[in-house]
């Protein structure tokens, strides 16, 4: 427990960069705020021990994951108090593919969407990926590849290379 | 493995993080207070079940990490220890400090209206009160089916001129097969090229840019390698200019292609890290342009400093676009920052920022002229699409909707985009083009037309 000013620092330097994962991770702004501020208070609470051992930020990003599948969200969520108007977020990507995609990320279970963010945002191998939550490198592949097939089915005129549809 | 879905992925969470909110200046402060509170809880906690245990007449066993009822030991008259940790706190979801930011915007009004036109200064009108965007801009909006003759499906890319748009069709999804060019007089159209599949199993042509009497884009075969395509207007064959190889960032990463443009006859781009790019239309080698490493695009000849465009872990954040340098001429613009205030982005004229203390967020010229309260909408709610046009969205009861907003005259107008509010808007910008589709129809907005 410390008011280090590197802990300041720290949250200065990189809240923005944790917020916009968190948002990758749980698609909406404020669980992306939620997720950001409730792994900020626990690296502060575990300050020392990870400023000297870890990387704070890694420290930080892990938790968010391992926060956005727990059941500790799945009760949370109801319980939020969220001030965030929705307005304050642009919610539509400049390009219809991309967007067609972030829309059908909405559909998939949180241990699917985790792993393909880790995977395609933060671009972490099945074996970072299954460190940073701590499951198998088995239910990595098994996420990944379900929650890649949900997206190929739900979005429109998706097609595999050979142009049959999917 | 369908490298399609992965690289279209790859590109819509890069770019959804861009929407992501931002924390307030206060952050680390409040972060602290709560968890010191969280501390003091969870000592009260471990003392009240000290004092439960030993009322009880059983054990408990201390430690660093805190408090454990061991089993078997349990108190006396059905009450049990409850394991406390006082490394994660109490158990946030029954802990009445919901974890949620300070109050970085104002509490809503109930009133949808209300709620628009509370802030001074607000310049947005009601609902109510606002025309339709074929009303304020006529010049700049024309309709179209959604369908072309032949009953293919296609996608608007930009204005060739006031009669002509730039479309393109899809063998499948996101993978471009066709440019043609749309006559919105007469509702026929000309193949411009065919755009070939990609040489490697990753990445369909994207990034679509109009000028010189050319089109070009960008297609990434394998990863960090970028390949650039030219086509004339006129119509002809499609060939490529030129590759581009990414260099890795320090952390094993590559960089990704943010900014890509025709400017006279070149083709200019910026790579996240790597700096700016310049390659002739008719074909060459790629030439970084000097003193541009780290820098991005902002609109050619101007590059600046961007975090939304920088991902990499560890490295320092910086203000978007607040300073910038013209590469031509060496012209170097800043933005004023009053005491107390802080910038978040920043176009070629216009900034957006707010107080760093109660923060009210404001748009404003570089100069700090002609500010503008903004209504309760952090500044990033506001999308650029053009230089001085803002996206300016509102929600009615469940309904979201968009206006355009011209910062340099003030205007706004109801683009007439309606979603339910946890929906997105299906509404996409290009080139000088805004487009949204309504019902079975196009609403094309060619933006070089308001004035």
């Amino acid at each position: 427990m410390t008011d280090d000013p590197r802990f300041v620092e720290f949250v200065a330097a990189r809240a923005d960069a944790l917020l916009r994962y968190g948002y990758v991770l749980s698609g909406n702004p404020h669980d992306a705020a939620d997720l950001t501020q409730e792994a900020l208070i626990r690296l502060h609470r575990a300050w020392s021990r990870v400023q000297s051992k870890q990387n704070p930020e890694s420290y930080t990003r892990m938790i968010m994951a391992r926060l956005h599948i727990s059941w500790w969200r799945l009760r949370r969520r109801e319980r939020l108090a969220w001030d965030l108007p929705d307005e304050t977020h642009r919610d539509f990507l400049p390009s219809e593919a991309e967007h067609g995609l972030w829309q059908a990320l909405t559909g998939l279970p949180r241990k699917q969407r985790a792993v393909l963010v880790l995977r395609y945002y933060e671009d972490l191998d099945d074996a970072e990926i299954a460190e940073v939550l701590g499951v198998s490198r088995g239910t990595v592949r098994s996420h990944a590849s379900l929650g890649l097939g949900k997206l190929r089915s739900s979005v429109p005129h998706l097609k595999t290379a050979d142009g049959s549809t999917r | 493995m369908n490298d399609d879905v992965e690289d279209i992925l790859r590109r819509a969470l890069n770019q959804a993080a861009g929407q992501a909110p931002r924390a307030p200046g206060t952050l680390a402060a409040h972060v602290a207070g709560r968890s010191r509170t969280r501390r003091t809880r969870a000592r009260i906690l471990v003392a009240a079940v000290a004092v439960v245990v030993v009322a009880g007449g059983g054990t408990v066993a201390l430690n660093a990490s805190g408090v454990t009822a061991l089993p078997g030991f349990g108190p006396a008259g059905g009450q049990q220890a409850v394991p406390v940790d006082p490394s994660a706190g109490p158990d946030p979801s029954t802990s009445p400090d919901t974890a949620v930011f300070p109050p970085v915007y104002t509490d809503p009004p109930t009133d949808p209206v209300e709620r628009e036109n509370t802030a001074v200064g607000n310049p947005v009108p009601a609902v109510a009160g606002r025309q339709p965007i074929e009303k304020v801009w006529p010049q700049a909006v024309r309709k179209i089916g959604d369908k072309l003759p032949d009953g293919r499906e296609f996608f608007p890319v930009g204005f060739l001129d006031d009669g002509t748009l730039m479309v393109r069709t899809e063998k499948s999804y996101a993978n471009t097969n066709e440019l043609l060019a749309y006559d919105l007089d007469t509702d026929t159209v000309r193949k411009i090229a065919d755009v070939p599949a990609p040489d490697g199993p990753r990445g369909y042509a994207v990034g679509f840019s109009i000028g010189g009497g050319h089109v070009a884009w960008w297609m990434n075969p394998d990863r960090g390698t970028v390949d650039l395509w030219v086509a004339p207007l006129s119509g002809g064959q499609a060939r490529k200019v030129a590759s581009y190889q990414e260099q890795p960032a320090e952390d094993g990463l590559y960089h990704r292609l943010e900014h890509f443009s025709i400017a006279g006859d070149r083709i200019v781009f910026s790579v996240g890290g790597d700096g700016a790019f310049t390659v002739p239309l008719g074909g060459g080698t790629v030439e970084p342009v000097a003193d541009t490493k780290g820098l991005h695009i902002l609109r050619w000849p101007w590059v600046g400093r961007s975090p939304y465009l920088s991902l990499q872990v560890g490295r320092p954040e910086h203000p978007v676009f607040v300073d910038i340098r013209n590469v031509e001429t060496g012209e170097t613009r800043t933005a004023k920052v009053g005491p107390g205030e802080m910038l978040s982005e920043c176009g070629l004229l216009i900034c957006q920022g707010g107080k760093t203390v109660g923060y009210k967020p404001f748009q404003r010229f570089r100069d700090g002229s002609q500010q503008k309260t903004l209504p309760l909408y952090a500044p990033e709610s506001l999308y650029l699409v053009h230089e001085r046009l803002y996206l300016w969205p509102f929600k009615k009861g469940k309904t979201k909707g968009l206006t355009l907003h011209d910062a340099e005259t003030g205007r706004f107008a109801d683009t007439g985009m309606r979603s339910p509010s946890n929906t997105s808007l299906p509404l996409h910008a290009y080139n000088n083009l805004l487009y949204l589709k309504r019902n079975q129809e196009f609403l094309v907005i060619n933006l070089d037309k308001i004035s």
